[in-house]
């Protein structure tokens, strides 16, 4: 009877031990993967925009797109790194404003991925090896925004641009949805919002259908 | 039981159970709560632009005055002329103008901005040797008010007007013209015996804060989904940002 008592005791503690382990090993593993998507560390919208500034920098400095032929794989290799920072949908809705409910789910993303492409371009053409050594940014503020009524978190990140000697304010605007990370959804440059812009620039395209405008933004980008 | 009106009762209790969720579902689609505060803000309210036809030609004008003259002549400049210098000379028209900055801070009432504007002047104009040197922003780490007529009109809640595009000088509004003319008076320049010394005087200011920007007008113009209504814009809410400040 003792000894009985002792075996199962023993097993008891074998299998308290090895459900430990495993109970470890699977949490070390979740942990990694939620750190990888960066939902674990908890990471402030400051934070989130530094790495991707200094991901941008570092990659802009690597000796390996030195010659201007490789621009074309600088540019890919840059809106790879770039795109996780950014909601590109929050974005797209923004600009089209009213006439997001008028295209179809297949005509959105399509919009999405130009739209993401066009503004890629803008920035990637003034950004290069040359102009990045005098580029310094200087981070000034973070503000949190009021949340959304469906509980979407909101931050102005507050920075100042200084490229030959001109200062230039740049402003930030990011959200982060419950199962996220934190991402831009808007620019403001010298005041001017990114989104406002284009939102205006689109109110007189209604009368254009959504291949129309799918069309025109197609022109505009070299993909 | 056949009579199938026994189902609309039902149909309309569906109906209405179903509707709050639909317009949530739509709000949530089209990303307005994101964008709320765009609204509130006054950056929503559009500026009237009964001028258009004269306004889209007066752009077209500047477009091609700023392709074919503007740009290859400061191109020019920039090149002949190093940028220590070209800082100088923007330093110097900048200081110059300091009435404008010092009279529109006081009008709107903004004393301690106005007084560093003061001091940044007697400072710059003495030790900066007449303005071509900052030390007053450089050492004393003082700060510029850029307030102007058109932004203190602003400031007691006078509304842009309507959209205004001038040749040359290029998008203005009713309001911030009206500005300019009472600047006019406020700067130096235009003080002097000759008016072709003035104009002279003025293109060269322009030309060389243009070499400092060089390619931004073509990158704006690039990026742009309809270039006329994204400068309009960009100008809009450039000026809107500035009198809030």
């Amino acid at each position: 009877m003792k000894t009985d008592m002792k075996i199962t005791k023993k097993s008891n503690q074998f299998l308290v031990l090895s459900a430990l382990i495993l109970m470890l090993v699977f949490a070390g593993a979740v942990g990694t993967v939620l750190a990888n998507e960066g939902l674990l560390t908890n990471e402030g919208p400051e934070t989130v925009l530094k790495q991707c500034v200094n991901k941008t920098i570092s990659i802009l400095n690597d000796p390996v797109y030195k010659n201007a032929s490789e621009k074309e794989l600088l540019h890919k290799v840059l809106f790879n790194e770039c795109e996780p920072t950014f909601d590109f949908r929050a974005l797209s809705m923004g600009v089209l404003g009213r006439n997001w409910r008028r295209f179809s789910k297949k005509e959105q993303n399509e919009f999405i991925k130009y739209f993401s492409h066009l503004i890629a371009q803008i920035y990637f053409e003034k950004l290069d090896r040359k102009s990045i050594k005098d580029v310094s940014i200087r981070y000034i503020k973070t503000t949190m925004l009021p949340p959304t009524r469906s509980g979407i978190k909101r931050a102005d990140v507050t920075s100042e641009v200084t490229h030959n000697g001109i200062k230039t304010p740049v402003i930030y605007r990011m959200l982060k949805r419950k199962h996220g990370k934190w991402k831009i959804y808007d620019l403001k440059i010298e005041g001017v919002s990114l989104v406002l812009n284009y939102r205006e620039q689109y109110r007189n395209k209604f009368m254009e259908t959504p291949e129309q405008i799918i069309e025109e933004l197609k022109k505009k980008v070299n993909m | 039981m056949k009579n199938p009106t026994y189902l609309i009762p039902w149909l309309i209790i569906i109906f209405i159970t179903c509707m709050p969720i639909s317009t949530f579902a739509q709000n949530k689609d089209t990303g307005v709560g994101l964008f709320d505060d765009y609204s509130i803000n006054q950056n929503n309210k559009q500026v009237p632009d009964p001028l258009y036809w004269y306004n889209y030609g007066m752009y077209k004008f500047n477009d091609k005055l700023y392709f074919w003259l503007i740009k290859p002549v400061t191109k020019g400049y920039k090149a002949a002329v190093p940028s220590i210098i070209r800082s100088d000379f923007k330093n110097f028209f900048y200081n110059l103008l300091f009435p404008v900055r010092f009279v529109n801070s006081v009008l709107q009432g903004k004393f301690s901005g106005a007084g560093e504007e003061l001091t940044i002047f007697l400072l710059n104009s003495s030790a900066g040797c007449l303005g071509f040197g900052r030390p007053a922003q450089k050492v004393f780490k003082l700060k510029n008010s850029d307030e102007d007529l058109g932004q203190t009109l602003g400031s007691y809640s006078i509304g842009e007007g309507f959209y205004l595009v001038l040749p040359v000088l290029g998008p203005s509004t009713l309001r911030d013209f009206a500005g300019d003319v009472g600047d006019f008076f406020l700067k130096p320049v235009n003080y002097l015996e000759l008016d072709d010394a003035a104009i002279g005087i003025t293109a060269f200011d322009k030309i060389n804060k243009i070499s400092f920007r060089l390619g931004d007008y073509k990158t704006l113009k690039d990026s742009a989904i309809d270039p006329y209504s994204a400068i309009k814009n960009a100008y809009i809410q450039l000026r809107r940002e500035k009198v809030e400040q």
